[in-house]
């Protein structure tokens, strides 16, 4: 079996991880630009290097409490398809090199993000909650 | 009665060609012209139920000829002979009033089906 | 019917034309600028040609074909008759010369002719520069744009059939354009060609495999329709099928293209991938070479900077500062410049058509074209003609008046239609004007109330200007019938649409009895527009200049109440309001409350709304980048904008954003 490199990032309480072939770079937060008319979640656009790309309050899609600005704070820019977006994070921790063996996919009953999740990976004493970012995305929607 | 043709072509040689498919099929070639002045005149003179007609010709060419006839006798049923490349030249003829065309070399049943087309 | 009962015949005329060939191949020499021995030798090459290809000799038709090729450069100019030229022509008819002997003698041409063929092939590729650069797509969808829509749902709304025509051309058939030239003839009698599959400029290139589709509005039947194609020779009617009810979708969800699924019969439309031919641009190699230089430039820099890194040497830092601020000005002013593609592009297919039209009218027109070397964007040209043909056979049907009636007038008999096109600052401007009947004030103005466009009331307070503008309304149309050339029964609310989709706007000026003028303005490129910064609380939003009529400023006292609409009256006339913080949800507009408000009137659908903003921060150029893929569609928002200080700065859509 093999295994899979991923990002491991805080958010809130918990620990989550997504893949790093989905991970375009990590930048500190930069200015954004609201967007009105749009879902709660979108944060806004911001100025990637002249590209626009807008920003998803991780935070907000998750459901979890308020985004907690630090210097810490950071936006991972996904690369998912042809979809260009940032999401925002409290802090980014490491890149692990996860056993699939490690992972296990628990049935979540009534978790408020258990939808967003594809699995979830042990790491020394570690969970990291493995994000399904189609799905955070609502890729299925755009398509 | 078999349908009468005035057939115009610069070439002897393509004249003689066309005349021989027709006149094999019921069809009398009252007239031939080398040229587009003188199948005009010829036209007048012979009143024939179809032309075929060359286009690069001497003195007046296919596309003049075409005008021409089409003044004399506005139901004038023409068919154009064109050459290979010759396409915005046959536009110009069927604008002109030209009814279909044919392009060389060509095929006796093309000449056949084209002749009974336009006189149908 | 054996070939040599014309054997004779033909080596005697075969010879004739050679001994032509060589004297008037002599002549040329003598005097480069015989443009009648030219002709002669042309004639002589193609009668031979013609003869030897019936009589099956094919190698000598292959040469003189090729030598025509070279022959027809010469005619129109585009090659010089040089020493080398004479050469090869003198080796051509040499060759013709050996194999006519050669049929002659042992009824073969017996003859390799493969070396003077790369001889001719070599002088063609060095002397004529050969451009092959379209990309070709087998594509059997039938996609409309907005344009057409629009089109086919008034014809549907007035009971007219539209069918989608499947015609296939004869697989022997050597000049397909032709025939596809007279399909589109024969139905252009019977009704309205809106769209064929592939576009009529790849079918007249002759870019299609064997068939194509066409779309026609008519009120005939398919029968009819039939029994007109099948006379045609060569052609055959695969499938006539009606074009179902195109559901009435928002044009943001249709977005530009829709496919067309129901046209019951077609298979092909159905399984048709869509190799969608991508769009390309030629380009002048020079602005290609500008572009590397600059690009050359911004090295240079780059290497600078990382010593000003080292050395810590700020005085040349803003030395180098400047200069990349510089080169990337070039470098946009040239990429640009590569977008941009001459507007004759467009006007070259309307010499032909005007003079069709002019004709099935028995009108005269003189067609004149001013400033076909325009540049405008490539996306913008690709946008641009339905709506000008539009204009042009509105003028030719509507504008010029018959033979009979100019006489009356005194009016020369030749009517005049002028289309030109210009330069004028970050504009571009396109007139089509005609000096026919002019635009009758009374009869709009019947139309507009008997339409219900507008009461009379508002009649009453309309001044000239825009009465006339009244024809640019939705649902008033002077056409009656569709088979009216300009008609399709469609008004010039689809020309206005359209070329405000484009971010222009179209006028027309009228005097009645001395013709019509019709202005079209827009934007250089649809990349770059000038916009009005304004400041709505603390967000900054980018409003395109093209929707803006004026602004001006407001007390908080002045805005009154009419049935809960906010109004203001602005020189006399009463002004609907809109508030931005409003509609744009902006939070936090507590803080910015304040007496004096600025106003920003826009167009919207022939109807003036100021807009309520905090503050007018100024005129921009502003390079429009899209929201991605994710965002997608939000209403009211055209776009976004980097600003100079790196922020991104929203870009409204008047059209939806209320």
């Amino acid at each position: 079996m093999g295994e899979r490199q991923i990002i491991a990032f805080r958010l809130g309480q918990e620990e989550y991880a997504i893949n790093i072939h989905d991970v375009k770079e990590i930048i500190r937060p930069t200015a954004v630009t609201r967007v009105p008319r749009t879902q709660e979640y979108i944060k806004g656009v911001l100025n990637l290097r002249g590209v626009v790309v807008p920003v998803l309050n991780l935070h907000k899609r998750l459901g979890k409490s308020e985004e907690n600005i630090s210097s810490q704070s950071r936006f991972i820019i996904l690369n998912k398809g042809d979809i260009i977006i940032g999401i925002t994070v409290d802090n980014v921790t490491e890149v692990i090199r996860l056993r699939e063996e490690d992972i296990e996919v628990p049935e979540f009953t009534d978790e408020v993000d258990g939808e967003f999740i594809e699995g979830v990976g042990k790491y020394q004493d570690r969970l990291l909650l493995l994000l399904d970012i189609e799905k955070t995305l609502g890729m299925e929607k755009v398509k | 009665m078999a349908y009468k043709v005035l057939v115009v072509d610069d070439a002897g040689f393509m004249r003689m060609m066309i005349k021989d498919i027709l006149s094999k099929n019921g069809y009398q070639v009252v007239g031939e012209a080398e040229n587009g002045q003188k199948a005009v005149k010829k036209y007048q003179e012979l009143k024939p139920d179809i032309v075929t007609m060359d286009i690069t010709m001497p003195e007046l060419d296919g596309i003049g000829a075409v005008k021409e006839i089409k003044k004399i006798d506005p139901n004038a049923r023409i068919l154009m002979c064109s050459a290979m490349g010759q396409q915005a030249m046959v536009i110009d003829a069927i604008q002109a009033g030209a009814k279909d065309f044919i392009v060389k070399p060509f095929k006796p049943e093309r000449v056949l089906e084209a002749v009974t087309k336009a006189l149908a | 019917m054996s070939v040599n009962e014309y054997l004779n015949l033909f080596l005697e005329e075969a010879r004739e034309h050679l001994q032509i060939l060589n004297d008037e191949l002599l002549k040329l020499e003598q005097n480069p600028a015989d443009k009648g021995a030219v002709d002669e030798i042309f004639r002589a090459a193609h009668t031979l040609k013609g003869m030897s290809a019936t009589m099956g000799y094919e190698k000598i038709a292959e040469l003189t074909h090729k030598m025509e090729n070279i022959l027809d450069e010469l005619r129109e100019s585009k090659i010089v008759f040089s020493e080398n030229l004479s050469e090869l022509l003198f080796k051509c008819v040499d060759a013709l010369e050996t194999m006519v002997e050669n049929v002659a003698t042992e009824n073969s041409e017996k003859f390799n002719i493969s070396g003077i063929l790369n001889d001719l092939k070599n002088f063609n590729q060095k002397d004529i520069g050969i451009t092959q650069n379209h990309e070709m797509g087998v594509n059997n969808k039938l996609e409309l744009n907005d344009y057409d829509h629009n089109l086919i749902k008034v014809a549907q709304e007035r009971n007219f059939n539209i069918y989608e025509i499947k015609v296939e051309i004869a697989p022997e058939c050597v000049m397909k354009s032709v025939r596809a030239f007279m399909v589109f003839n024969s139905l252009e009698k019977l009704g309205e060609v809106v769209k064929s599959v592939p576009p009529v400029q790849d079918i007249e290139d002759e870019k299609f495999e064997k068939d194509f589709i066409v779309v026609l509005i008519t009120d005939k039947t398919q029968n009819e329709i039939a029994k007109v194609l099948n006379q045609i020779s060569e052609v055959e009617v695969k499938e006539i099928g009606s074009l179902g009810l195109i559901n009435g979708s928002t044009p943001q969800e249709t977005n530009s293209v829709q496919e067309i699924s129901s046209f019951s019969k077609t298979e092909d439309a159905k399984k048709g991938i869509n190799n969608k031919i991508s769009q390309t641009v030629r380009v002048d190699i020079s602005k290609l070479d500008k572009l590397m230089n600059l690009v050359g430039e911004l090295v240079i820099n780059k290497t600078r900077l990382e010593q000003i890194f080292r050395t810590n040497d700020l005085s040349a830092l803003n030395e180098t500062a400047e200069q990349i601020d510089r080169i990337s000005a070039d470098l946009q002013t040239v990429v640009m410049d590569v977008r941009m593609v001459p507007i004759e592009q467009v006007f070259n297919r309307f010499p032909r058509m005007v003079r069709d039209l002019a004709k099935e009218l028995g009108k005269e027109i003189n067609l004149i074209m001013e400033g076909k070397e325009t540049e405008l964007d490539r996306t913008v040209i690709d946008e641009i003609a339905d709506p000008l043909v539009h204009l042009i056979r509105n003028s030719i049907d509507h504008g010029i008046e018959s033979l009979e009636e100019r006489r009356k007038k005194g009016k020369p008999a030749q009517g005049t239609l002028r289309l030109s096109a210009k330069q004028e600052g970050n504009s571009i401007i396109i007139l089509v004007e005609d000096d026919g009947q002019g635009i009758n004030l009374e009869k709009v103005k019947s139309k507009a109330l008997e339409k219900g466009i507008i009461t009379t009331n508002q009649l009453e307070q309309m001044d000239e200007n825009s009465i006339v503008d009244l024809i640019f309304s939705p649902g008033f149309s002077t056409a009656s019938q569709i088979t009216d050339i300009s008609g399709r029964g469609v008004g010039l609310d689809v020309v206005r649409s359209k070329i405000q989709s484009l971010k222009g706007n179209v006028a027309v000026e009228s005097k009645e009895g001395q013709g019509s003028k019709f202005t079209i303005k827009l934007p250089l490129t649809l990349a770059i527009i000038q916009a009005l910064m304004v400041k709505v609380g603390p967000e900054i939003y980018a409003i395109p200049l093209a929707n803006i009529n004026e602004t001006t400023s407001i007390n908080l006292n002045d805005i009154k109440k009419v049935q809960d609409q906010e109004v203001m009256v602005l020189r006399n006339h009463v002004l609907p309001l809109v508030r931005l913080a409003k509609v744009l949800e902006v939070p936090n507009m507590d803080n910015y409350e304040s007496e004096e408000l600025f106003v920003v009137v826009v167009r919207k659908n022939n109807k003036f709304i100021g807009l309520i903003v905090n503050e007018l921060i100024g005129q921009q150029e502003i390079v429009i980048s899209s929201l991605g893929k994710f965002l997608n569609g939000v209403p009211g928002i055209a776009g976004a904008a980097i600003l100079g200080d790196g922020t991104v700065s929203l870009i409204l859509d008047i059209g939806t954003l209320f």
